[in-house]
């Protein structure tokens, strides 16, 4: 395993601290007899037609004993150890390790990933807690919610994570060929395929990884989003990854999404100061 | 080298990418097919103005300086002894530094950088190019919560006064402060910002701080924003929190320049396109410059080198003697600005 060490630091990704609205009952949401939210009513759909993929939504989360069966002992410290707000349990399962499902990982590798994977589990300090940014997807994947809204020409991914945002043009507008200077996030654009918002994003830079195991990506890297709100508190996200300078062939998650129907995201921001002196020598 | 432009550097700008020029949806346009700026505001569905756009503030000396419009006695007093610190250390502990939330600061100023509208019916969010970050607007109905736990950006609620937008921003922590000078402001601040788009490439911001514990009385900004036609944000993460532990602490007394030197550098600067913009005035013992938004303090670090609100300012003479430019050291690099003749 070329990512034994590096795991445990996937707790401290998360950060800070959280508010709230009170509860507020989020306009448009259809209710069963008791006032509930009716989570498998038929999905929304927006001016134009299209679904609505408006909303809180939060990933699948992989459980305790789901983390102990794939990952056996390697996050025993984590699980004791990671505060309030970021406790294992709380994440996605592909946060932790992307290429879970590709058994054994080494035969997707390039060696260009194996040589990454190395150097920054070398260089890697525990105490350097708010000095990256949440790269994609990690930035979705983790304890924290996002919040779809969707306007007529632009859908954005607010992210509970580091307060970040996401646009994704649907006004037509098409990938750039080239990207002068790279992002973090890279640079979105939007289509419809019946029902399934198509999202295809590139022009990342290399300086994050694609999960707390520190699988990298290039430059190069191309990722397709799939979207389909299957009902209205069902959303069914696809991604595949293009980056055939790390990985030898395309690799695809699929990511179930369920709506927190009257609730938002809170505010979150990694905050080194105060966190740092719980870090211990 | 002033360490005071070391700190403005650090908060600068890491990583900028473009898209190609897209035209923005929507945007009416002259015959000539330029975005037509003085076209009617766009409306959404509902018949409301809609605010959507790229925008820019116009004046950025309050992001500097905000209190520029109050008098010194209606500053409280703890408040300006912090501020006076704050600026005596450097601002070292600023949340630019520390990558934190500006705080309401974003509301005020953007941070001098663009920020994006976007109205849909029942929130208006607003997406800032500074640290990548977002507003939420709620537009619902909904009432500000009553005891929130604070956040660095507050909770902010909007609802339509005629064709004006008028959001109300309540439950900040006080981490943060109110300016890049270092104006802090309480968790009892309470900010109402009334967005009136008077056409389509402008709209009028009023911005009122209200802070009773800090402030003696509430005091309203007239800000413009500029639409930013056919423009997008560009991503801007913070990621210099490794930069703090070189940042330094407590300058030394205030360099005292003698008052006819000083006089002799009053006057007005410009570019070749605006050549007065820039009015640098003593009055009594008060040096202070005024970039457009109100005069803001000038601190000497030599006899010919400046501050104003942590940007360094030098004042450039010819070989007789006589000052002929200042030159202001931005983020972006130094600007030029030759004396009026």
């Amino acid at each position: 395993m070329p990512c034994g060490k590096l795991v445990a630091s996937i707790a401290f990704l998360s950060a800070g601290a959280n508010a709230q609205w009170l509860n507020y009952p989020t306009p448009g949401t259809p209710r069963t007899a008791d006032g509930k939210p009716n989570l498998t009513a038929r999905a929304p759909r927006a001016l134009d037609g299209k679904p609505d993929l408006t909303g809180v939504w939060m990933h699948e989360i992989t459980t305790i004993a789901e983390v102990r069966r794939l990952f056996g002992n390697r996050f025993d410290d984590a699980i004791t150890l990671a505060p309030p707000g970021m406790e294992i349990g709380t994440q996605h399962k592909y946060a932790f390790d992307i290429l879970l499902d590709y058994k054994p990982e080494e035969a997707m590798l390039q060696p260009a990933a194996v040589e990454i994977i190395r150097r920054s589990a070398a260089a890697r300090n525990p105490a350097n807690v708010c000095t990256g940014v949440f790269g994609f997807p990690l930035a979705g994947l983790l304890s924290e919610p996002i919040k779809i809204v969707q306007a007529r020409t632009l859908t954005m991914i607010l992210y509970e994570a580091g307060n970040m945002h996401r646009q994704i043009y649907t006004d037509g507008r098409v990938l750039p060929k080239e990207v002068n200077l790279p992002a973090y996030m890279g640079y979105s654009a939007g289509h419809w395929e019946r029902d399934t918002l198509v999202v295809e994003t590139a022009g990342f830079n290399d300086k994050t990884s694609l999960d707390g195991a520190g699988h990298p990506h290039s430059e190069g890297l191309h990722v397709t989003e799939r979207l389909r709100r299957r009902d209205f508190g069902h959303l069914d996200v696809e991604m595949t990854f293009d980056d055939p300078q790390m990985y030898t062939k395309p690799f695809t998650i699929k990511i179930p999404h369920t709506l927190m129907a009257d609730a938002d995201i809170f505010e979150d921001s990694c905050d080194n100061e105060k966190d740092r002196a719980h870090l211990g020598k | 080298m002033h360490k005071l432009a070391m700190i403005l550097c650090v908060m600068s700008v890491s990583l900028r990418a473009q898209w190609p020029n897209h035209p923005t949806p929507g945007l009416p346009h002259t015959p000539a097919g330029k975005p037509d700026l003085s076209a009617p505001a766009p409306r959404s569905a509902d018949g409301k103005p809609d605010l959507s756009g790229v925008w820019r503030v116009k004046q950025t000396s309050y992001l500097t300086y905000v209190t520029s419009d109050l008098k010194p006695e209606e500053i409280r007093p703890w408040a300006a002894a912090l501020y006076k610190q704050r600026a005596d250390d450097y601002r070292k502990d600023s949340d630019g530094i520390t990558c934190l939330p500006p705080g309401p600061k974003a509301g005020i100023s953007g941070l001098g950088l663009p920020m994006k509208i976007v109205q849909t019916p029942n929130l208006v969010v607003v997406l800032y190019e500074y640290e990548t970050i977002y507003r939420q607007i709620f537009t619902d109905g909904r009432a500000l919560p009553q005891d929130p736990n604070p956040t660095w950006m507050g909770y902010s609620i909007g609802h339509w006064d005629g064709d004006t937008l008028v959001v109300t921003t309540a439950g900040f922590n006080d981490r943060t402060t109110i300016d890049l000078g270092g104006h802090p402001h309480t968790e009892a601040l309470r900010v109402t910002e009334r967005f009136h788009r008077r056409d389509a490439g402008h709209i009028d911001l009023q911005v009122t701080l209200d802070d009773s514990k800090a402030y003696t009385r509430s005091w309203t900004l007239p800000i413009e924003l500029d639409l930013m036609p056919e423009g997008e944000l560009i991503e801007y993460f913070c990621e210099n929190e490794r930069d703090a532990p070189h940042l330094v602490g407590k300058s030394g007394e205030e360099f005292h320049v003698p008052a006819e030197v000083l006089a002799q550098y009053a006057g007005a600067y410009g570019s070749p396109t605006s050549p007065a913009d820039i009015v640098v005035s003593l009055d009594g013992s008060r040096f202070t410059i005024n970039t457009g938004g109100g005069k803001i303090p000038l601190i000497a670090h030599s006899e010919s080198s400046f501050t104003m609100e942590g940007t360094g300012v030098d004042f450039v003479r010819d070989p007789k003697g006589t000052v002929i430019a200042m030159v202001q050291h931005w983020v972006e690099g130094d600007r030029y600005f030759a004396r009026a003749k």
